[in-house]
């Protein structure tokens, strides 16, 4: 693929990303999208069949995006003991909220709609989240290379356990955008049970 | 409706069509949501159609119309149905008798994590229905679902300031949150039978490892600070 072509289809992808998140999957067009992008419904066609075939890189985007935003400087090697990496976990949620904020539609296009439109988009969805749960046990293989987590701590479950917390976490989205202070309570309650669980020390 | 009864005959002649049978409109209900359950999660709910559940039911359309108006009246009874499911499974577990120390704490949360599992195992298709699909079709089934949740975190978290005050859970613990993120802990076993992956070895280690994720965190049980 040529860098003009490369480019082309990342514009494309980048517009139809803002118009399925801010006006919906099934209610948006080809119509929007090139409106948005301000190429004509022929250029749209010399890269993409139709709204369902865009949809494809639409998705991979998002959640590289989501991941690229979420991760940010905080990298899986990085931290030195178990409080710097419930400081790293606290950070990506804090950064995911964010991005939430930033874009309200993304929760809805990404968690509900896509999986809604077929089963192939179901099994690519399950994909990139499984890239995503291999991110968050590298940062919890890394605390047992340390030794601040227990050698024999299943890190790939653990892993999808953390992972299925950031998911849950802007579950409230959905209702309107979580402010202050419940934010921070959120947050701290979840950075809480995962680092500590819920049963009292003794 | 009934029709009048005739009049001028020296004996009441038997109603047409079938006499009516005890229970028979609730079983027929029931039948029904059940067909619905079945074509709208092998189908899609956006595909199915009333005439493929009457199919599936062996009735004629009609007869689906006689107890339900339209297609979207079925599924928010697919969906009461299916949660009325989950909801007894986790309160099976959990409130039966109220744990009384962690031990018996932890075994209530693996009993609630196994049958909340083997529930998303009979039926991974269902779930994604009433927890993915349903809430993309319109807003008013995305705030009944939300409103679920919400139901499911409350009777959670009344079930963990129990453990609070008799102090065999953390004092800091903020039950109510916290509760939302124990309904987060079905989504990694839901993955698991989405991929196809749920073997009895898989799903037993990850009842072990999350049922010890909830319980002690990732630092895990032995760890005191």
């Amino acid at each position: 693929m040529t860098d003009r072509i490369a480019t082309r289809k990342r514009e494309l992808v980048e517009a139809a990303y803002k118009v399925f998140c801010t006006k919906g999957y099934r209610t948006s067009g080809v119509a929007d999208i090139v409106r948005e992008t301000g190429v004509s419904h022929g250029t749209f066609y010399n890269y993409y069949d139709s709204k369902r075939h865009i949809l494809d890189d639409v998705l991979d985007y998002a959640v590289e995006s989501i991941i690229e935003g979420v991760v940010g400087e905080d990298q899986p090697n990085e931290a030195t003991s178990l409080d710097e990496l419930a400081g790293q976990f606290r950070a990506m949620l804090d950064r995911l909220l964010t991005l939430v904020d930033e874009k309200p539609g993304l929760v809805q296009f990404t968690m509900l709609d896509t999986p809604a439109i077929d089963d192939e988009l179901v099994q690519r969805l399950l994909t990139l989240i499984s890239s995503f749960g291999v991110l968050t046990t590298a940062y919890l293989d890394n605390g047992v290379r340390r030794g601040f987590l227990p050698a024999d701590l299943d890190t790939k479950t653990a892993g999808e356990g953390l992972l299925s917390l950031m998911m849950y976490s802007v579950v409230p989205t959905l209702r309107g955008p979580i402010v202050e202070p419940e934010r921070t309570r959120h947050i701290d309650a979840l950075v809480g049970f995962a680092f500590n669980g819920m049963a009292a020390r003794r | 409706m009934e029709s009048a009864p005739p009049t001028g005959s020296a004996k009441p002649r038997a109603r047409r069509g079938r006499p009516p049978e005890p229970g028979l409109a609730q079983r027929r209900r029931l039948q029904l949501i059940e067909s619905a359950c079945a074509v709208f999660t092998e189908r899609g709910y956006e595909a199915a159609s009333i005439s493929d559940v009457a199919k599936h039911a062996g009735v004629g359309q009609g007869t689906v119309y006689r107890y339900f108006e339209s297609k979207r009246t079925l599924l928010d009874h697919v969906l009461d149905h299916s949660v009325e499911r989950m909801l007894e499974a986790v309160r099976s577990g959990a409130t039966r008798a109220r744990a009384e120390s962690l031990e018996e704490f932890i075994e209530q949360v693996r009993a609630i994590a196994e049958r909340l599992f083997t529930l998303t195992q009979e039926s991974p298709e269902l779930l994604k229905l009433v927890l993915v699909e349903a809430s993309a079709i319109d807003e008013e089934l995305k705030a009944r679902l939300l409103g679920l949740e919400n139901t499911l975190s409350a009777m959670m978290a009344s079930y963990l300031n129990h453990g609070v005050r008799a102090g065999w859970l953390r004092e800091d613990l903020d039950t109510e949150m916290v509760a939302h993120g124990m309904n987060a802990m079905i989504v990694p076993g839901f993955l698991l039978a989405l991929r196809g992956e749920a073997t009895p070895e898989r799903r037993a280690r990850y009842v072990d490892v999350l049922v010890s994720f909830v319980v002690f965190g990732v630092r895990g049980p032995g760890a005191a600070r």
